[in-house]
């Protein structure tokens, strides 16, 4: 170990680190930086299938809601219908309550308003 | 959409230890070229001129080493600025161990095991750092 050149190994040794070391810091200062755009890369296939699932919900909580209009829809045209008749229906019993109260009225005349009795009693108001 | 890249994670880039001993070579380096000579060990082993290199290396690995982990931009660079400080500093203290142990034999036990270890903790981040690049780079498009 005496005949070791000491000096001249560790000069070399501290000589390697200085020059590995000022490659790297060449390549710090002189590389080109990391892109950013790959950031949507990076996202975990775990935090993916979250996305994924959170569209897949949306998608059916939009569906839902064209169905529920579609259904209020419906609803607000059957409930105008059920007023076009509850409207006619009023106009029939005016119409009767005239004829009944009128000073002409005959029984032949308002069983002919009347009609013919058909099931339970209900018939259509001739004018 | 094809398969995503797979998530990097970079071990901590601010370990305490490394960061307050790279800053603690900033004034001991800056102090052997100033002020206070260098260890004796190292003078008696080596010429004037590698003992000013040894010293100067010593400071520089301090400042890049400080100014990485400082670093808020691009991590590529700050990662490659921390491995070439922490090879000059792994060099420092490589070269100063086997000095103290050739000047002093097993009585220099203490220093030498500290500062052998010290080297050897420089060298695995090195490689911790080199590993970390290599996927950094796999998974990114570079401009």
């Amino acid at each position: 170990m005496s005949a070791v050149d000491w000096p001249a190994v560790l000069s070399g040794g501290l000589g390697v680190a200085i020059l590995g070391a000022v490659v790297a810091i060449v390549r710090a200062v002189m590389g080109r930086p990391l892109v950013q755009a790959s950031a949507a890369d990076q996202i975990s296939t775990t935090a993916l299938k979250l996305i994924v699932a959170a569209e897949r919900s949306a998608e059916r909580a939009g569906q839902e809601a064209t169905d529920a209009k579609r259904e209020a829809t419906d609803a607000r045209r059957e409930a105008t219908d059920a007023r076009r008749a509850a409207d006619e229906a009023a106009r029939e019993v005016r119409l009767l309550k005239s004829a009944i109260l009128a000073p002409t009225a005959t029984l032949e005349r308002l069983r002919e308003m009347v009609g013919e009795p058909g099931a339970n009693g209900s018939a259509g108001v001739r004018v | 959409m094809g398969e995503p890249s797979p998530v990097v994670v970079l071990i901590g880039r601010r370990p305490p230890h490394e960061v307050l001993l790279l800053a603690v070579s900033i004034p001991l380096g800056l102090g052997m070229l100033t002020r206070a000579p260098a260890p004796a060990s190292v003078i008696a082993l080596m010429p004037a001129w590698v003992v000013v290199a040894w010293a100067t290396a010593l400071m520089l690995s301090g400042i890049v080493g400080v100014a990485s982990a400082v670093w808020t931009g691009d991590i590529l660079r700050a990662l490659w600025a921390e491995l070439g400080a922490l090879l000059l500093g792994a060099g420092v203290f490589a070269t100063y161990t086997a000095a103290v142990f050739v000047s002093a034999g097993m009585r220099a036990w203490f220093s030498g095991g500290f500062m052998g270890a010290w080297a050897v903790a420089n060298l695995i981040r090195c490689a911790q750092i080199r590993r970390e690049v290599r996927r950094l780079t796999a998974g990114a498009r570079l401009p």
